[in-house]
């Protein structure tokens, strides 16, 4: 029982991260999130680049972003996204329901992998790549791809 | 990443990779890379359904009875294949069914062939003394030995996030098998539901063989809503453990899944 409530939870947390990140789609969490950090200065280093584009897309940003609560069966629940120089770097439950004293194992499985999605691949170091399946014309853009270049 | 030997082929509609470490004899290399893609070239002209002449596609029509398959020369493949097929479609109820893909349903082992495919092409490499090799099957993985002084590092994808990574496996022996719709849409058959699965972004299965990994990774795609609990199962009594990533529920993993990705232990 105690297994099935939990996992309704973490999923509710799920839930929870995705809302609360979609209700930032258009501000500075998104775009740090998908990694949308190059490219962000002016392109010549002239001044006074576009003011609208800087706001956009800000390079290295850090801060805390608290997303929406949400009303869950089991309670109102909010997180916050940790950006720190322009990447996710951690994920923290603002609130949420404690049941059972178990609070500590519903963050314990819904934040590391989170954490790690700011991962990026040119910087972990990696020697192949498992995701879905690329068409062979997909290869050519692949991380794959770059990997198979690297090699002596 | 560095100080690699590599070598890639066309096939199966995708493109394989084949590394070995820097110290690996060239001569060696070359010869078990091209028996690998030999090997797997070969496996897509027996089981290709998109060739009119491959005795999949003449078993799929009827034009070869099974009757008559002692006689054939790749007899023992194509009966090996047919028994993973059987076996996955038992095990997870028919939710992975070969004998009933597509509208009308007919039979197409695909989404079990890649990875067995990849597993063949893995010892081929093996019995010509390449040893430690890591081999990429346009997404499927499987390794042996070590890459140099550390074991091989297998990045699994995020399926949200282009170009980026969900985690990162490290294995000395072992298969990572992920399928996703993520390249190229929804294309795993739900024969219950009568169209192409969609319910999960991605599910990785990481275990001892590829020809497994694969075809678990694809049936937990079938199953859908199903999926975790089936994995959740299946790791209890098989070294086979997975990642499913729901974009309803997050990202969750089965117990032994930290021991394969040791950030998901120590991010804990």
């Amino acid at each position: 029982m105690i297994k099935v409530v939990m996992s309704l939870v973490s999923t509710a947390i799920g839930l929870v991260l995705l809302l609360s990140f979609k209700s930032h789609s258009a501000g500075p969490p998104r775009s740090a999130l998908s990694g949308a950090t190059a490219g962000t200065r002016s392109p010549h280093g002239t001044a006074s680049p576009s003011r609208t584009r800087s706001m956009k897309r800000p390079a290295g940003r850090s801060g805390v972003f608290a997303g929406d609560p949400i009303d869950t069966p089991y309670g109102t629940m909010q997180v916050a996204a940790v950006i720190t120089a322009g990447k996710l770097t951690n994920v923290k439950v603002l609130r949420h329901t404690d049941v059972g004293g178990r609070s500590a194992q519903i963050d314990a499985s819904s934040l590391p992998v989170l954490r790690s999605e700011a991962l990026s691949a040119h910087g972990a170091d990696i020697d192949v790549v498992s995701g879905a399946t690329y068409t062979s014309r997909g290869y050519a853009t692949s991380l794959q791809s770059a990997l198979d270049k690297a090699g002596i | 990443m560095t100080g690699r030997r590599t070598a890639t082929a066309t096939s199966m509609g995708t493109v394989m990779s084949i590394a070995a470490p820097a110290d690996t004899d060239p001569e060696m290399f070359s010869a078990a890379t091209q028996a690998a893609f030999t090997c797997l070239r070969h496996a897509d002209d027996v089981f290709s359904p998109f060739k009119a002449a491959s005795p999949i596609s003449r078993i799929r029509d009827g034009r070869l009875p099974l009757a008559d398959l002692a006689e054939h020369p790749d007899a023992a493949w194509i009966r090996e294949v047919l028994d993973i097929c059987s076996a996955l479609k038992a095990q997870t109820g028919g939710a992975f069914d070969a004998w009933a893909v597509g509208d009308p349903p007919a039979f197409d082992p695909c989404g079990a062939v890649k990875g067995w495919a990849a597993e063949q092409a893995g010892a081929t490499l093996t019995a010509h003394g390449v040893t430690r090799h890591s081999l990429g099957a346009g997404g499927d993985v499987r390794v042996r030995g070590d890459c140099g002084d550390r074991p091989w590092r297998v990045g699994i994808t995020d399926p949200h996030r282009p170009g980026r990574l969900l985690a990162v496996a490290e294995l000395r022996d072992g298969a990572v098998a992920t399928s996703g719709t993520t390249e190229r849409g929804a294309h795993i058959w739900d024969p219950k539901a009568g169209r192409p699965a969609s319910y999960l972004s991605q599910v990785t299965v990481i275990g001892p063989s590829l020809t497994w990994a694969d075809g678990y990774a694809t049936a937990a795609m079938a199953l859908g809503a199903q999926a975790f609990d089936w994995l959740s199962a299946l790791a209890e009594r098989t070294a086979y453990d997975a990642l499913v990533v729901d974009r309803r529920t997050g990202v969750r993993w089965t117990p032994g899944m930290p021991k394969h990705v040791p950030a998901l232990a120590s991010a804990v």
